[in-house]
């Protein structure tokens, strides 16, 4: 693996205006705010948070289904956000995007081949008449059969959706792929076959992946680096393995520590977290993870911590 | 702890009817819930296991589904031999249950405290004024920390954690013998799990509350219960103490489930996925229902479904090789 970043997000923030309540009041949701992250050529980086931290937020600002409010995103070298959106497409092919649920990723009406074999046509890859041979080969090479491109998704079972979503994903030879929760709506038996089909595609075809997940257990499972975001913000990013040694932040030793982990003989004796996660609507000022915090010191409330190289790691903490 | 069980199911079958097809969604369960226990039950999607409670409860909708035979007696009490408005008396103080979305048990136009006090009033016979002082300090035991605030607020105002405490409360009001548990966390973040799954714990301790908890998360279960069911196709693989289903599991079914799930702290490099996908429920093999899945499988197991063999203390598991592969 190289240090290449194939993606180099800076100071990206996507901030919605909604409305709060009543005779029309405007307050400013901070979806994802000034965040700085790269992905790195060949790793996987597994993105972990609680619902609303803002990491599908993210996920679809770097392929620009969404517009950031501010910030940059370069994919191998080159300022997607400088770009038109035409002129952003033909990146797309570079860039492909798995959903969390392939019921409602593929069109029931179209059959898999077809599904499939649009990619291709959007995108304009390979001769017209090779085209279903690239189909019948990206079913291939997600454990399905060629014959499979005939039949409808809902012939399929949730797990082979996924794969048929990963084979299309597989078909224009992208070089980045998110993943968005591929496995959450899966039983554990498929989500492990899942998971194993995406980590052996990776290595066989040199792919980066970008998984973004609330199971900490998955991404500890498939990813080289992990960043946790709590509130819009990274707070913690770094090599998986240090990572999963010892967390720092304290918003990330929390998270791990609610884990259940499947062995009667190790029981959580650690209080969980109290409270919950403040509105994105007025967070807290200073560090957002302050109110909930067991270390917090008098400046965490005034001013916002920015991610700093700690060891192998950066952390958003004035603890390190 | 008497050693009488509070519940016990026999030879349970639960069918449902679609598009001219019989799936036996539960076919063939017993088992005992016993005084004071946090029993869980594990299993997939279809493996029967919130089938089996809803059956208990009295709660699955004809058409399309019916209870088709064995027998649910509940403290001596046959239950499928009870009327629905017997029936309604046994749910709530009886049989309490919460469910996985607490917002679809709630009513949405109605505040909290009235939802509360309206039911509490039902089922223990309290003037309106007593039945809300309950529901306040039941707020106030499952750590709401403004139990007023709460109680004058409609369901969409609260998160989905406020709301399944809430519910908890709820239920726990009625002073139930018995709290049927179905997937309560698996809508909630893993903080807000993690609060959830000790409040129950610690409800479970105060009121010697017994609890039957499902689930399809072997994390939870082995953090929570104290006896373990195995579901898979709609029957039972394997009962056991959950040390000894953890530490050594009996049936190839529990042992590929307990590979395939990841963890935050174990050693493993990979994990190991389940090959194949469950049988149709409308078209169960003779056999054994695990049997195309398995790397263990012989020849007679094809042929009849093997019986529960008691494998270990407590421990019994659904396969003719038990004694040979377990530890």
């Amino acid at each position: 693996m190289t240090n290449t970043a194939l993606i180099k997000a800076r100071d990206l923030s996507k901030h919605y205006t909604v409305s709060t309540g009543r005779f029309g009041a405007k307050g400013v949701l901070k979806a994802v705010d000034a965040v700085d992250i790269d992905v790195h050529e060949g790793e996987t980086l597994g993105l972990v948070g609680e619902s609303g931290c803002g990491k599908t937020t993210l996920g679809r600002l770097i392929l620009r289904l969404i517009e950031a409010s501010g910030g940059s995103i370069e994919f191998a070298g080159v300022d997607l956000t400088a770009l038109p959106q035409r002129l952003v497409k033909p990146y797309r092919k570079d860039i492909q995007f798995i959903f969390q649920d392939p019921y409602a990723s593929l069109n029931p009406r179209m059959t898999v081949g077809t599904a499939i074999r649009r990619n291709l046509d959007i995108h304009g890859i390979g001769q017209r008449r090779e085209r279903p041979d690239r189909v019948a080969s990206v079913l291939r090479q997600v454990g399905l059969m060629p014959e499979h491109a005939g039949r409808y998704p809902h012939e399929f079972s949730g797990g082979q959706r996924q794969r048929i979503a990963i084979a299309r994903a597989l078909a224009t030879e992208p070089r980045l792929i998110i993943a968005d929760e591929p496995t959450s709506a899966l039983d554990v038996s498929i989500q492990a076959q899942i998971l194993e089909l995406l980590q052996g595609l990776k290595e066989k075809l040199g792919l980066t992946l970008m998984f973004i997940s609330h199971d900490m257990g998955v991404v500890r499972q498939i990813a080289d680096r992990v960043a946790v975001m709590y509130l819009g913000k990274i707070v913690e990013i770094g090599s998986k393995e240090a990572f999963f040694a010892k967390p720092l932040h304290p918003y990330s030793v929390a998270l791990r520590g609610s884990v259940p982990v499947p062995d009667p003989r190790n029981r959580e004796t650690v209080p969980p977290l109290e409270g919950e996660v403040p509105s994105p609507l007025s967070p807290p000022s200073g560090c957002r993870f302050h109110p909930r915090c067991t270390h917090r010191m008098p400046r965490c409330r005034d001013k916002t911590p920015h991610l700093r190289p700690s060891g192998e790691r950066d952390v958003a903490c004035f603890l390190y | 702890m008497s050693s009488q069980p509070l519940l016990s199911v026999r030879d349970l079958q639960t069918q449902f009817v679609s598009d001219g097809r019989v799936i036996k969604a539960v076919d063939g369960v017993s088992f005992d819930v016993r005084p004071g226990e946090i029993l869980g039950i594990v299993g997939e999607s279809g493996s029967g296991k919130s089938v089996t409670a809803l059956s208990v409860m009295g709660l699955i909708p004809w058409p399309p589904g019916r209870v088709v035979g064995g027998s649910i007696m509940f403290e001596g009490e046959d239950l499928r031999a009870k009327t629905q408005a017997q029936m309604r008396r046994v749910r709530g103080a009886g049989i309490a249950m919460v469910f996985q979305e607490p917002r679809t048990a709630m009513n949405p136009v109605f505040r909290i405290g009235e939802q509360m006090t309206e039911v509490i009033m039902l089922h223990r016979k309290m003037s309106r004024a007593e039945a809300s002082g309950e529901a306040r300090s039941m707020l106030d035991r499952v750590h709401i920390a403004e139990p007023g605030r709460v109680m004058s607020a409609y369901p969409f105002e609260l998160s989905g954690g406020m709301l399944q405490r809430v519910m908890i409360a709820m239920e726990l009001a009625l002073r139930p013998r018995l709290l049927i548990a179905d997937e309560p966390t698996t809508a909630l973040d893993v903080t807000i799990q993690a609060q959830i799954l000790r409040l129950i714990r610690e409800l479970h301790d105060e009121f010697d509350l017994t609890v039957l908890f499902i689930t399809h998360d072997l994390g939870v279960i082995a953090q929570l219960c104290d006896r373990v069911m195995v579901m898979y196709a709609g029957a039972v693989v394997e009962l056991s103490p959950v040390d000894a289903l953890f530490h050594s599991p009996a049936h190839p079914y529990t042992r590929k489930l307990l590979a395939a799930v990841p963890s935050v702290v174990d050693t493993r490099n990979t994990l190991r996925s389940i090959a194949g996908d469950v049988p149709d429920l409308a078209d169960l093999p003779p056999g054994c229902r695990f049997y195309d899945r398995c790397d263990l499988r012989q020849p007679e197991c094809r042929l009849a479904i093997p019986d529960l063999r008691k494998v270990g203390e407590d421990h019994t598991a659904r396969c003719v090789l038990p004694n040979a592969i377990s530890p």
